[in-house]
Parts: structure tokens; C-alpha cells; sequence
């Protein structure tokens, strides 16, 4: 955790992407969590509009989120703010075109919720959640560059997920007790330089409705084996983590790593940089 | 919830002696506690306790599918248990379950207090249901209760019991490096009562039960720990020395699994008296075989360590598997159903009509649901029906803004490449061959489905061949493999290519092709009979120089059903081909059968035209000569069209073209407005233009056709009418020679005839001057 990204560093990307996504951010009003009669999240939340950003300080949050449309929230520090579930429910739920960045979401039933369109989710660790890391309905939102980790059952679990436009793009979603991605229902979606590796059941499980499911330039490594194989131009080789377990550090190790690289030649998995 | 039957003790002895045998209740047993506790220590599925209900309700909320299992337990051949049960998850905070179990031991000798036996045998079984619920209200903590009945039968005399178990558990740690942790409390027989209280006085034993469920490393290594208190409150006047009431014990086991398959587990049980059991087990999981969840199969033996039972070990087999959907995908399905519906109907009425062809009807629902559901979840194809529905209409300009939008607003939608190929669609119609290229090139990129690929090389192929580009054409036709609905329509494309080419073989085999491919649709249907008239023709014109080509031509022209499109031009190829055989009869029944169905003048009159020459060659130039003359009338009034007429034509298109794209932006205005009662009626008013409009288009179309029509037999008006005259004054010509003939027959008979007459007299008179000059 110590080689995070400085606040200032991190603070402009994050300003950066929001800026790209929501130009109207850059007018919108910033409400900060702690501060003066603001203590928790969700109180942050209540004082938001369309438009505002809610920037959290590092700490732990012991509560469970419902994020106001067009409300993006964010951490200062990459991974510093921690939204603890507490061991039930549903910790972060996206309302419509909202964002979620550098936060890390952890102990709840279900990490993240999203069925609403137009949601961003990015460089975030969705880890040790009892059932799903990410549940996604209806509409896909853009997930990049975030951790999904260590949680029960899938990292990410949808249902008449559409892609539209939005991927599931860079991301690390490994270790989890179920399946690295499940999709069913009329699920149109592209998943593209994503690592999902160490998962319990299968890399990515696709019911039969699903039929439309773009997978290029993945690394599906050591999931159990499915009856389905991963379609072609996709990879299979050890990402080489660094420090999984102990420091959730899953930049892969140069020195072991990597066979491949990405559509946009760089490297697959979450691009953090720690 | 065993009971201790102080009463038949004597008869039990030996019953005793088996039941004890199963470890934990040695102990007890050996200072005369209670017997047969095998709910009490659920030893025989020692394996599966961390999830089992009877070990602690609560922990079947860790169970995430439908769960089935049964184990199946012997000691000594003589006592045998069998479990079945289920756990079925509610939704993500909820489970429910059930478990049956039936033991007891084999009929076994009535003996005396000495041990003496007495002669009959004695029966002892039980059969225990348990209903289970669990619930997860708070944090980690999960609360469940078991409702149990128990039925017993010993010596022939039953009993009823039931009770209730209450469990709590708490997850305390979930950690990537020290593992996942459950911790549970169980009390077992909370409350118990008999339901035959004037014939059972027994008490049941509670126990309370703390234990301790982990797994570490995603699995890879699972630890039970269970510290067991029993016969809480019970007296000690229920034991058989009297004083003994409530020991502990604990149990252990610790379990790995290698490559996710196998495992193997070390089991101890430790008592007051020191070790108890110690077991092991193997077994194997094949989620593979179970689509990702478990189905599982496990061998446990147990070897008790102290007591007289020592020699008894307990051997069980259990069987698990997963069935259904996952907790959180049951989840995921209700939330998607917990949408607003009425979108969602509407999309499904509007892709109905769709379906049936009703585009205009289509093209405003999606229009609606556009408008007044920005936000539902398949807005990429709403967009992308919008554009089709007007592409079907002929609204080409606003379908290819429309498919624009799609691309521009749902950029990684899996709607873009059927936008992309609607749009080259459009191009190639208005042979916009540049453009055409530009999308066949958008979709051949990486991510486009094979199928629209090759319906993208098909037309990319038509779009080559009107450019003259025959070997490139070809080359592109030849991509699409035969499981393509594209691949008949490319086939005879590549015929036509390779006709044009001279590749006389090699059209025949794509036609052939063609041919043998197996078809559904009505088009596909269409362009077989059209590939048969395609090979009649060749056959006809003896372009393959093989043997027999006339009877080959006949083969393939009288494949074409009678219903078919092309059944016309077969027909003309049958007269054509009979006529060429010199098969007059044939010739004119298939010319006669033009006439009667031919849909056109021109080809009504081709067919008169070819029963005219079957006369002709019979000689029956009259009636010949009387049937064209009636063809010839008719191709006269018949004002077909001449290159200055098809140039007017074809102005008079572009500029209804132009209104009818009019007509489409006013239907796409009005689509876009939110509907009213007004809107309604404007839009009906503007349905009676948009089908005039078509209408009218598609009238040009068909005269377009028409006046193209000169390909195989079939000729165009110019041609026939110019064979018709011909063959019609030839006719005449004929006709007329024949009676000239006749006549100067009969005038040359009559002639002889009168010189016969004159040549008698004379002799007649030769004879009389010689008989007067005699005389």
C-alpha cells in the first residue's frame, strides 16, 4: 500500500477521466468526505446533484452507499477510501450515469450493484464480498482497471447485461470462490484485456441465451476447466502477480510475465499503478 | 435426541454395543450414558458437517445451489444408517432444507439379564425428518432452527418425538491470506417432547455445540473444529450409574484438496478418556461434469481408539451434488425482472410486427420507445430496428442516417455490424459501389459475427460483378460456406461469373451446387428454379458439349415447380428446347401453357409465337398463320417501352424517390413526437402517401424489369414482336403457296382430262375417214 500513486497524481487522472466522460463535471460543485457536518458517505450523498462529485479522504466507511444519478464518487488516494458492508447487503449501488474510482469496496453480500446506464467503474478493488464482487443488470457500465478479488461467489455475476457503449476492459478478476464472470439472459457484452486467473469454477460462464458475447485478449488462466473452450485470440499463461494475497498487489512480475499484451498493446489486467 | 431406554436395557445390550461402537458416544456409553447418540455426534457425516443442518441449521445458508446429498453408513455389516437431504437457497439471505434419516440395527436375540437368550428377536429402528431454515438478518450472523420429528420402533412397541434445534453462526473472517472463517452455536433439542406422553417417559439429551468451519486459499485446504457439550440438564438418575451428566467432546479434521479433484482428510475425536477415533477420507469432486457446481462423491472409515468397541470401525459413503442456479444468479434474475415492463412490451409488439412484415407499424413503436424511453436497456437496437424498418420500406436515405446514429450514439453495441451491413445494403441498391467497399471493410474488422461477414462477402461479390470484376466476384462468393444462408444466392452469382467468364464447367458445378443445397426460405427456394433455368439454358445452347444436352436441358427445366417465379421461363425454355428437338407435340403443349399462365403480353406472345412454329413445322401454316395473327394484335396495342419511354420512366422515379424520401422524414418527425391522438392521425393520414408512394416505386421496378428482360430464353418485346412478324409472314407467305398449288393441280387434271377427250375424237375420227376411204 505504500506505493500507491501520490494524491496529486492520482487526484489529476481521476480528474482526467471524469472530465472526458462528464464534461459538466468540470462546472459541478465537490463535496468532501469528512467534512465540516459531513461524516459519512451517504450523508455526502444526500447534499449531491446532478453533476457533483463526492471526494473521499482515506479511511474505512462502515456503511452501505446508494450513489445519487450523475453523481461520481471517488477516493483521493488510490484504494485509501475502504467502504466496508459490514458482512451484509449490497455495499455500492449505482444509480444512472454515475461513477465509482479508486475505492475499495469489500464485505458485503454483493460489492457493486449497477443497473443503470451510463455508470463508470474504474480502477476500484472489489474484494472479499460473501456472494458477488460486481452484479450488473441491464446495462452495462464501462468497468476498467479495477480488482475483483477474493469474493465468495463470482467476480462478476450479469443478467441482460447490454454493452452498448461500454466493455469490460482491463481489469483483474481473479480469486473468487465461483466463477471469474457468469452472463446469462439476453446478454450482449465485450470483454477485452481482462485477466481472470485462479478462479474457482470457470474463467467466464456464458448460459446458452447469451449468445453475443464478444471474449478477445483475455488471459484465462488456472479456472477450472470449462466444457466450452475460451474462444480463439485469447490467452492462457501465468499473469505472474506480485503480491496477491498479501498486499492485494496484482501488478504482474516482469521478470515472469507477460506472453501477451493487450488491444492497445499494454499490458492485460488492471493498469494500476501501486 | 437419542433417548436412554432404561427399561428394555437388558434386551438393548447387544444394540448398545454396536451403537456405541461409533466413537463419540463411547464415552458415554462406557459410563453407561446415552445410547445410540448418532444425531448427537452426526460422526458418520463427520465430512460434510460444516454445511449440514443437523450439525448446525444455520450453516446451510453456506450452501449457494439447490444441494442434495445421502450418505449411506454400516458398522459391522449389523447397524446401518441412511441420510438423505436437500438445501434449497431462498434468495440471498434465506435457505431452507429437509433431512431424513433411517437406522437401526438388525433383529437381534431377545436375551435375559445374564446374557442368556430367550428365543425371539427384537427389532430397533428410527426415522427422523428434520425441516430446516436459516436466515442471514445481520452482518455475518445467520440464525437457523430445525423442526424435528422422530419416530422410534423398538421390540414392536413406537414412539413420536419432535423438538426444535436452534443455530447461530458468524462469519468473522473473510481474508485473502488467513482464510474464511465460520463460526457456529448450536443447541440441539432445545426443546424436545414426546408426543405419546402416557407411554414415554424418556428425556432427551441437549447438547450445545461451538465449532469452528475454515477454509483457506480458495479451498485448498478445509479445517472443522467442533467442541461438542452434551446432556445439558440431563438427571443423573437417567444414567445407568447414576452420575453421570454432561461431558465434552471435541473433534477435528482437517482436509486437502489436490488440483480441485481429490481430497483427502484427517478426522480425531478426543473425549474425556483421551483420544476417541481417529478416521480418514478420500474423495472426489467433478465440477466439470456438473457445469461448475459440485458433484461430488467421498469415503470416510473411522477406527474408534478406546473402549470395548475398538474392533468396530464405521465405514460411510456419501454423495453431494449442486443442482439449479446460484444463489447470486438467482438474485441477478429477479433484479433484471424488477424493471419497468412497459418498454419491454413495447419492444416486443414492435418486434412481432417486425416479424410479420408490418414495417411502418414496427417503425413507430420503436420510434416510440426511442422518444419516451431513453433509458431502456436495448435502445441499441430500438435504434438499429428504426433504421432497418425503414430500409425495408425503401427509405433509404433516412435508414442509412438512421443506421448512423446507431454507430455514432452505441459504438461497441452488438447492433453496429448489422447497422454497418444495412448500410451497405442501402449503398449497393444505390450502386454506391465506393461506399460499398468502405463497409464491407467495417465489417471484416475483428469482433464482427462470421455470419454478417458473409453476407457482407456476398454483396461485396454482386457489388464486384456490376463493376466487371468476375474473378474478384467469384473469389468472394466461394468465402461463404454452404451452412450460410447466403451461400445458394452466392453460388448462382458465381454461376453467373463464371458464365460470363466462359467457364462454362465451372458454372455448372456452382449451379450444381446451388442445387443441392438445402433450402428453407421462399427466396432461397426462388434462386434453386432459377439456377435450374440457368442450367436449361446452357444445356440448350449446347455450351457444355456434353452428350445429350437437349435431354439434360428438359431435366433441369421441368424441376421448376409450377409455382415458382421463374415457372414462366421454364416454360419457354421447354418449348425452346422441344421445338430444337423437333418434339412439336411438346413444343406446343408447353407453348400453350405459356399462354394460358404467362403473366406478361410479351411473354404470352412468345409462347404463341413457339406454337405457331410447331404448326409451321407440321405444315399447318393456316393455323400457324392464325395464331400469330392474334399475337401480332396484341404485341400492337401493346405499348411497351422504348428507350425515350424507359428514360421518362425512369425521371418520374427519382423524382417520386425524392418525395417518398419526403415522406419518410415526415414519418420519422412524427415518430420522434411524443404520441398523441393528433399524431396518431397524422400518422395514418401518412400512411396512405407513404403506400401510394411505394407503390409507385415499385411499379417502376417492375417495368424496369421488364423492359431489361432479355435474359436466358425469355426475349424482350422488341425481339418477340420482330419474330412474331417475321414468322407470321412467313406464314401467310406459306399458306398461300399451298393453295396456288392446289389450283394449278386441279386446272393441269382438268387440262389432261380435256387432251385425253381431244386425242379420243381425234382417234374416233381417224377411224371414221379410214373406214369411209375404204368403202
Amino acid at each position: 500500500m505504500s506505493h500507491f500513486l501520490t494524491t496529486k497524481q492520482f487526484r489529476f487522472s481521476l480528474l482526467l477521466t471524469a472530465g472526458l466522460l462528464f464534461p459538466a463535471i468540470v462546472q459541478s460543485a465537490s463535496v468532501q468526505v469528512p467534512s465540516m457536518g459531513i461524516k459519512t458517505i451517504s450523508e455526502a450523498m444526500l447534499r449531491t446533484r446532478v453533476g457533483d462529485t463526492v471526494w473521499v479522504e482515506k479511511g474505512v466507511y462502515r456503511e452501505r452507499i446508494l450513489i445519487a444519478p450523475g453523481v461520481t464518487l471517488a477516493s483521493r488516494q488510490l484504494f485509501g477510501a475502504v467502504i466496508d458492508g459490514g458482512g451484509r447487503g449490497i455495499v455500492v449501488t449505482m444509480g444512472k450515469s454515475t461513477t465509482i474510482s479508486g475505492l475499495e469496496v469489500r464485505n458485503g453480500t454483493i460489492g457493486v450493484f449497477s443497473n443503470g446506464s451510463g455508470n463508470t467503474i474504474t480502477q476500484c478493488r472489489i474484494i472479499n464480498n460473501w456472494q458477488t464482487g460486481l452484479m450488473i443488470v441491464r446495462h452495462l457500465p464501462k468497468v476498467e482497471d479495477n480488482v475483483i478479488a477474493f469474493n465468495r461467489a463470482s467476480g462478476i455475476q450479469g443478467w441482460d447485461v447490454r454493452s452498448t457503449n461500454a466493455t469490460i476492459n482491463h481489469n483483474s478478476i481473479v480469486y473468487n470462490g465461483n466463477h471469474g464472470i457468469a452472463v446469462g439472459g439476453s446478454s450482449e457484452l465485450i470483454l477485452e484485456n481482462n485477466v481472470v486467473a485462479f478462479n474457482e469454477r470457470f474463467g467466464i460462464k456464458i448460459l446458452s441465451q447469451a449468445e453475443r458475447i464478444q471474449i478477445s485478449n483475455n488471459n484465462f488462466y488456472r479456472n477450472l476447466q470449462s466444457p466450452k473452450p475460451i474462444p480463439s485470440g485469447n490467452f492462457s499463461f501465468d499473469p505472474a502477480f506480485l503480491a496477491p494475497r498479501t498486499n492485494m498487489n496484482f501488478k504482474s512480475d516482469p521478470a515472469r510475465c507477460c506472453k501477451a499484451k493487450g488491444t492497445d498493446n499494454e499490458e492485460l489486467g488492471a493498469r494500476l499503478v501501486y | 435426541m437419542i433417548r436412554f431406554l432404561k427399561r428394555y436395557f437388558k434386551q438393548s445390550l447387544i444394540a448398545l454395543t454396536l451403537l456405541m461402537s461409533t466413537g463419540q458416544m463411547m464415552t458415554a456409553s462406557a459410563q453407561g450414558g446415552h445410547p445410540g447418540e448418532f444425531l448427537v455426534t452426526q460422526r458418520w457425516q463427520y465430512l460434510l458437517s460444516s454445511r449440514n443442518a443437523l450439525a448446525n441449521p444455520a450453516l446451510i445458508n453456506e450452501e449457494n445451489y439447490l444441494s442434495i446429498k445421502g450418505a449411506y453408513s454400516s458398522i459391522m455389516n449389523e447397524f446401518r444408517l441412511f441420510e438423505v437431504g436437500a438445501a434449497i437457497p431462498i434468495n440471498l439471505y434465506q435457505t431452507a432444507g429437509v433431512s431424513i434419516l433411517h437406522y437401526g440395527v438388525s433383529p437381534y436375540a431377545r436375551t435375559d439379564a445374564q446374557g442368556g437368550m430367550i428365543g425371539d428377536s427384537i427389532s430397533d429402528s428410527k426415522t427422523y425428518v428434520a425441516l430446516t431454515y436459516a436466515i442471514n438478518p445481520w452482518k455475518g450472523l445467520s440464525i437457523g432452527a430445525n423442526i424435528n420429528l422422530l419416530s422410534e420402533n423398538f421390540d414392536a412397541v413406537k414412539n413420536f418425538s419432535a423438538g426444535v434445534d436452534l443455530g447461530i453462526t458468524y462469519r468473522i473472517i473473510n481474508n485473502s491470506f488467513l482464510g474464511h472463517h465460520v463460526l457456529g452455536l448450536d443447541l440441539q433439542n432445545l426443546v424436545m417432547a414426546t408426543l405419546n406422553p402416557a407411554t414415554n417417559t424418556q428425556q432427551y439429551p441437549r447438547t450445545l455445540r461451538i465449532s469452528l468451519n475454515s477454509t483457506y486459499w480458495e479451498r485448498r485446504v478445509e479445517s472443522s473444529l467442533e467442541l461438542a457439550y452434551k446432556d445439558i440438564g440431563t438427571p443423573g438418575t437417567e444414567f445407568l450409574n447414576g452420575a453421570v451428566s454432561g461431558d465434552m467432546d471435541l473433534n477435528a479434521r482437517v482436509g486437502v484438496w489436490i488440483f480441485r479433484i481429490a481430497t483427502v482428510n484427517g478426522l480425531l475425536g478426543w473425549g474425556p478418556e483421551g483420544p476417541e477415533h481417529l478416521g480418514v477420507s478420500i474423495g472426489a469432486n467433478f465440477p466439470s461434469m456438473n457445469n461448475g457446481r459440485d458433484l461430488s462423491v467421498a469415503y470416510q472409515f473411522l477406527d474408534v481408539l478406546n473402549g470395548e468397541d475398538q474392533d468396530a470401525p464405521n465405514h460411510t459413503i456419501y454423495i453431494k451434488g449442486d443442482f439449479g442456479k446460484h444463489r447470486e444468479e438467482v438474485y441477478a434474475r429477479r433484479m433484471a425482472k424488477l424493471v419497468n415492463y412497459l418498454p419491454n412490451d413495447l419492444y416486443v409488439k414492435a418486434i412481432n410486427f417486425y416479424n410479420q412484415g408490418n414495417f411502418w407499424d414496427a417503425f413507430f413503436i420503436f420510434s416510440q420507445l426511442h422518444v419516451e424511453y431513453p433509458d431502456f436497456f436495448k435502445n441499441d437496437w430500438v435504434s438499429y430496428f428504426i433504421g432497418s424498418c425503414q430500409e425495408e420500406m425503401d427509405m433509404r436515405v433516412t435508414s442509412e442516417e438512421a443506421y448512423r446514429q446507431t454507430k455514432e450514439k452505441f459504438d461497441r453495441s452488438a447492433a453496429v455490424p448489422f447497422a454497418d451491413l444495412g448500410m451497405m445494403r442501402i449503398y449497393y441498391r444505390d450502386n454506391n459501389y465506393h461506399l460499398v467497399e468502405r463497409q464491407f471493410n467495417e465489417l471484416n474488422k475483428l469482433g464482427v459475427p462470421d455470419s454478417l461477414k458473409y453476407h457482407a462477402y456476398y454483396i461485396m461479390g454482386q457489388s464486384e460483378m456490376s463493376q466487371g470484376n468476375n474473378a474478384k466476384a467469384k473469389q468472394l462468393f466461394d468465402l461463404i460456406p454452404e451452412t450460410h444462408p447466403d451461400f445458394v444466392f452466392a453460388q448462382h452469382s458465381a454461376a453467373v461469373s463464371e458464365a460470363t467468364g466462359g467457364n462454362i464447367e465451372g458454372a455448372i458445378s456452382h449451379l450444381e451446387n446451388c442445387i443441392q443445397a438445402p433450402v428453407t426460405t421462399k427466396a432461397q427456394k426462388e434462386i434453386v428454379n432459377r439456377s435450374y433455368v440457368f442450367l436449361g439454358y446452357m444445356f440448350y445452347e449446347d455450351l457444355t458439349k456434353q452428350e445429350g444436352p437437349l435431354a439434360k436441358a428438359v431435366t433441369a427445366l421441368r424441376s421448376v415447380p409450377k409455382e415458382s417465379y421463374f415457372y414462366p421461363d421454364a416454360l419457354v425454355g421447354l418449348a425452346w428446347t422441344a421445338l430444337k428437338a423437333r418434339q412439336w407435340a411438346d413444343c406446343m403443349t408447353a407453348g400453350q401453357e405459356l399462354i394460358t399462365i404467362a403473366p406478361s403480353v410479351v411473354l404470352k406472345a412468345e409462347g404463341t409465337l413457339l406454337v405457331a412454329y410447331a404448326d409451321m413445322m407440321q405444315k399447318n401454316y393456316a393455323a400457324a398463320a392464325s395464331l400469330l395473327e392474334g399475337a401480332a394484335k396484341d404485341l400492337e396495342q401493346f405499348t411497351g417501352p422504348d428507350e425515350g419511354g424507359y428514360s421518362a420512366k425512369q425521371q418520374e422515379y427519382e423524382s417520386s424517390r425524392s418525395s417518398y424520401t419526403q415522406i419518410a422524414r415526415g414519418a420519422y418527425d412524427l415518430g420522434t413526437a411524443r404520441q398523441s391522438g393528433f399524431v396518431l392521425k397524422q400518422i395514418d393520414s401518412l400512411h396512405t402517401l407513404q403506400k401510394d408512394a411505394k407503390a409507385k416505386l415499385d411499379e417502376f421496378l417492375k417495368f424496369s424489369d421488364n423492359y431489361k428482360r432479355t435474359s436466358m430464353f425469355a426475349k424482350n418485346v422488341q425481339s418477340v414482336k420482330e419474330d412474331v412478324e417475321y414468322a407470321l409472314a412467313k406464314a401467310q407467305k406459306l399458306a398461300g403457296s399451298k393453295v396456288q398449288i392446289k389450283e394449278n393441280q386441279k386446272a393441269n387434271e382438268k387440262a389432261n382430262a380435256i387432251d385425253q377427250q381431244l386425242e379420243d375424237l381425234k382417234k374416233q375420227l381417224e377411224q371414221e375417214n379410214k373406214k369411209k376411204e375404204g368403202q
